[in-house]
């Protein structure tokens, strides 16, 4: 499939590289399916570009690039539906970044992440009430992202590992812990997951800043 | 758009699964009580347009400025590995 964009030119990208939004992003509700694009003069952002209409893109990322603390992403059933989520299943979980012209701060919006199913590539942006995260959340320092999670080498430029998704169960919705524990996550291609079973962590000594799904 | 008046403590219904109920009413504010099944997503209205305008906002993103952004990123990353490969050594 090639794309043509005015500020990227010419893309060709694998058909199996697409991702599905069945409910579009909010505002542009009608786009439902998109490409990562990873290139390296704009790592450790990447781009999700419109396969409909590949004028519109939006710059991507890690959220633990915004926030070292722990990032927590409330799932509800109607989110889990919308990803097909079973067991074992492992998200991934980006923000869209917002790069003002007139060369004000650099945020992502923790409000509203988009969160993936690796194995469907169904995906959906999430509503996060919790106040500790804004809609526009600047950048950290590259010294503390580069102390907290960059040297623990689970953040690799181009490279969004989903790291520690970590489903904490809810009343009454038993998603036994484990069960939607993030793998690794490449744009354009899911590698196998390296977590298994439900002892296995990827926590370690400076470990990056947890990543949370919780399910309720 | 169909209006309905409720006083306080009646009920609306939305099919058969979804029950809004009117709990208080004071100084301009109504609360409200939302039952509904786990699947229907129930969210304010401004945090629905926060998300949107800020879509909006990102969406016009050019490669140039992510581009700087990038080189900015990766030049102070590289001087942050450096001061601690420094610190490290000897």
């Amino acid at each position: 499939m090639i794309l043509r964009s005015k500020s990227l030119g010419e893309i060709e990208v694998r058909d199996d590289a697409a991702i599905h939004l069945p409910d579009g992003l909010l505002g542009f509700e009608d786009l439902r399916k998109f490409v990562f694009l990873d290139v390296e003069e704009f790592r450790p952002f990447l781009w999700l570009i419109s396969t409909d209409e590949p004028e519109i893109g939006f710059a991507v990322a890690d959220p633990r690039y915004f926030y070292a603390g722990s990032y927590e992403i409330p799932l509800s059933e109607a989110d889990r539906d919308i990803l097909d989520c079973e067991p074992n299943d492992r998200l991934s979980v980006f923000v869209l970044v917002s790069v003002p012209e007139s060369g004000g701060k650099i945020t992502a919006n923790l409000k509203g992440p988009v969160v993936m199913n690796a194995r469907n590539r169904l995906a959906k942006q999430v509503v996060v009430y919790n106040p500790a995260f804004a809609v526009r959340q600047p950048m950290l320092l590259p010294s503390s992202i580069t102390s907290a999670a960059l040297q623990a080498g689970n953040l690799q430029a181009g490279n969004l590992q989903a790291g520690n998704l970590q489903a904490e169960s809810g009343r009454g919705n038993k998603m036994h812990g484990g069960a939607l524990r993030g793998g690794s996550f490449q744009p354009g291609v899911i590698q196998g997951n390296t977590v298994k079973g439900e002892t296995q962590t990827h926590v370690t000594a400076g470990q990056p800043p947890a990543l949370r799904i919780s399910v309720g | 758009m169909l209006i309905l008046t409720r006083k306080l403590g009646e009920n609306i219904r939305i099919g058969d699964k979804i029950k809004i109920i009117v709990l208080d009413v004071k100084g301009g504010q109504v609360k409200l009580g939302i039952d509904a099944p786990p699947n229907v997503a129930v969210h304010r209205e401004e945090i629905y347009e926060r998300i949107r305008d800020e879509n909006r906002r990102a969406s016009g993103i050019s490669a140039k400025s992510l581009k700087e952004v990038a080189q900015i990123f990766s030049k102070a990353k590289r001087r942050g590995e450096e001061d601690s490969a420094g610190s490290a050594g000897p």
